[in-house]
């Protein structure tokens, strides 16, 4: 972030913001934080219409029940 | 790696039917390239270069290239994640495993795409790099979906891949299965699971499994050095996420 300040009698008056855009590291840093969030607030995803799931390592038994097999099946 | 591969390749209109042979080629790419690495890499090989590496049989210096070349780049993750990501198990043994699943996905990506193939969606045990849409053309995402760790049938939330969205590459990491595979560091965090959106899928995976290990101060690094976007679960199940996951 660019700003300018203004000085009298060598004391900053003021200090003005002249550039604060995505493109800026700064500003995307403050924007990018995690905070806490409600499951109802996420991102919605069905299992219909999803075309892929990402889930810890899973081991190949366990993928034989999860829904990537069922998506992998279903697309067969 | 014991890993199950799942590759999507989208139908083309324009292009007219798939043939079979060009299926069965995009798929032995995949797979030949998951294959190599792993003889390469794996630890649960007794013979393979990893395992010689471990047991002190063999020394870096006189490593394979391609050995030596993920060796620096697994150093390179711990020099930018503050340690919370290590080529090196607690024991001292080294141990490029959280690297090599990205690599081989990155590169069998990369062998798509070198086949022509623009639109697709590779998953590799839960980590996912696509390319274009599900719809050529369209600039439609691929849509993903992200395993609840305490309901595995059931989904936490969803994410847009490719298209014209901005991370192609997702990836997610826990504490529940495979408990090994994660060593955690002082201090480190209560999150079961990590799932990170990135613009590359390596970047992805190592976010992931850095979080996991190092916590709260691992997680706002990332969210701060990295175009990255993350979905934490703590293991009271409730959830921690950066803005592009929200609704």
């Amino acid at each position: 972030m660019q700003v300018q300040i203004t000085v009298a009698s060598g004391k900053i008056t003021e200090v003005t913001a002249l550039h604060l855009t995505d493109d800026d590291r700064k500003s995307i840093q403050i924007s990018n934080r995690a905070a806490p969030l409600l499951r109802t607030e996420v991102l919605a995803a069905q299992s219909a219409d999803v075309q892929t799931i990402s889930g810890a390592t899973v081991t190949s038994n366990a993928y034989l029940t999860s829904l990537q097999a069922a998506i992998d099946a279903a697309n067969l | 790696m014991g890993t199950v591969i799942s590759l999507t390749l989208a139908d083309s209109p324009a292009a007219g039917p798939e043939t079979q042979d060009e299926l069965a080629a995009a798929t032995a790419v995949v797979e030949r390239l998951f294959r190599e690495l792993d003889e390469t890499f794996s630890l649960y090989r007794p013979a393979s270069e990893a395992s010689r590496l471990a047991c002190g049989e063999l020394t870096l210096r006189s490593a394979s290239p391609e050995m030596r070349a993920r060796y620096a780049e697994a150093h390179e993750w711990r020099l930018l994640t503050g340690g919370a990501f290590s080529p090196e198990r607690p024991d001292g043994v080294l141990d490029l495993s959280g690297l090599i699943k990205g690599h081989a996905i990155r590169e069998a990506g990369r062998s798509l795409l070198a086949l022509g193939r623009r639109d697709w969606c590779l998953n590799a045990g839960g980590d996912i790099l696509v390319s274009g849409s599900p719809v050529p053309g369209s600039g439609v995402a691929w849509r993903a979906g992200i395993v609840d760790p305490a309901a595995r049938h059931a989904l936490i939330g969803g994410y847009a891949l490719g298209g014209v969205e901005r991370h192609s590459a997702l990836a997610t990491s826990g504490s529940a299965e495979r408990g090994e595979h994660i060593w955690r560091v002082d201090g480190g965090s209560d999150f079961v699971q990590v799932t990170v959106a990135a613009v590359d899928v390596v970047t992805a995976d190592i976010l992931a499994t850095a979080i996991v290990s190092g916590g709260m101060p691992m997680l706002n690094l990332a969210t701060d050095q990295w175009d990255a976007a993350v979905l934490a679960v703590h293991a009271d199940g409730s959830l921690l996420a950066t803005p592009a996951f929200r609704r």
